[in-house]
């Protein structure tokens, strides 16, 4: 490792340090997950606290009605939501809250590309056949935060890799890992543990370029891989970059999912993401 | 200049003469999709440079292209 790489490890981890410290989880949500982590909490125990404060409220429902979840009616009410969503969803939904803020000085495209990804994966999950496509929808939406981070926190390291997947028509994570050498991947799995974040969202966000069958959430994970390759390939806002990551053959597998599946989940996945295109 | 279904009217020629107009150029509308269409698939082969030996991105490239290719055939039976 060169001195140049060090002191820029440093300086990277100096910055992230300063996201941990300045991004605390606000008191108001704090104490929605107290009330969600109580195990004799009712519907309208979660309505009550997250009612408290109006603006928060209707932060959530404005969250939830965003598009990425495809409700064909508005979810007019929080304790329409949480019936809708369960708790656990309900629970990951008050974090997100509190980020979905810094997307909107995310690069363009970002914000699209994550929505579009979000609706992706609950649409392969139902495909799929599995049991939480609502849950999983939050990991889609979440899966390039580390993008947002390291365009915002440390701003000269994400220009020079911006310029070097401009110049050599790279996959932001193959300049990721050539300047910083980490990606964005590792960087939102730091910020999201920081923020108590369930390590089934966590995991499957760390890990979606980087697949392996021995992952506790390997299901998942091998979901948010493939919802994001697809997504790119229908050409859906911008991760950043303008190439196509390889989809990994053993997460395909894992799914059961092979070529001649492809033309059913493109066309659910071409009026599911029409409104993204 | 004008709006679609609009009328050339005696007046607009005299003040298109006055001005020294001398040829008036009506735009495509479908010329235009069909570029953003060839575009689209331009930079979608660009996306998928280097995976040319691998069947499924081969397979998920041709369903979307033909998935944009789809949007501009009505165009051009129309034309």
């Amino acid at each position: 490792m060169t001195e140049n790489t060090i002191r820029r490890g440093d300086k990277l981890r100096t910055a992230l340090n300063k996201v941990g410290r300045l991004q605390s989880l606000p008191q108001n949500i704090q104490n929605v997950l107290n009330v969600l982590n109580n195990k004799s909490t009712m519907v309208e125990d979660v309505a009550r606290e997250i009612g408290k404060d109006m603006a928060f409220s209707s932060q959530v429902l404005k969250l939830i009605n965003s598009g990425f979840y495809g409700f064909v009616t508005p979810v007019k009410s929080i304790p329409h939501a949480t019936v809708l969503l369960g708790f656990n969803t309900i629970k990951t939904l008050v974090t997100t809250t509190s980020m979905v803020s810094m997307f909107s000085d995310a690069f363009e495209g970002l914000w699209t590309h994550s929505l579009a990804c979000a609706r992706a994966c609950s649409s392969l999950a139902r495909l799929i056949g599995s049991d939480d496509p609502e849950e999983i929808s939050v990991v889609g939406l979440l899966h390039d935060m580390g993008k947002v981070v390291l365009e915002q926190y440390c701003k000269d390291e994400f220009a020079e890799i911006i310029a070097a997947v401009k110049s050599e028509n790279l996959l932001m994570t193959d300049a990721e890992r050539r300047i910083i050498e980490i990606t964005h991947a590792d960087i939102a799995g730091w910020v999201l543990q920081k923020w108590h974040l369930p390590e089934d969202v966590v995991h499957p966000i760390v890990h979606h370029h980087t697949w392996n069958a021995g992952s506790p959430f390997a299901h998942r994970t091998a979901i948010l891989h493939l919802a994001d390759i697809l997504v790119r390939a229908i050409g859906c806002g911008s991760g950043g970059d303008n190439r196509m990551p390889l989809a990994n053959n053993e997460a395909l597998a894992f799914l059961s999912i092979k070529q001649d599946n492809l033309p059913r989940i493109l066309d659910v996945l071409f009026v599911e993401l029409d409104e993204f295109i | 200049m004008l709006a679609k279904g609009g009328t050339i009217s005696a007046g607009l020629i005299r003040s298109l003469q006055r001005m020294n107009v001398l040829e008036v150029a009506i735009e495509d509308g479908n010329s235009h999709n069909v570029e953003a269409v060839r575009e689209k698939i331009a930079a979608l082969r660009n996306r998928f440079a280097g995976h040319e030996e691998n069947p499924f991105m081969c397979e998920i490239e041709r369903i979307v292209r033909e998935h944009v290719e789809k949007s501009i055939a009505p165009l051009q039976d129309a034309q």
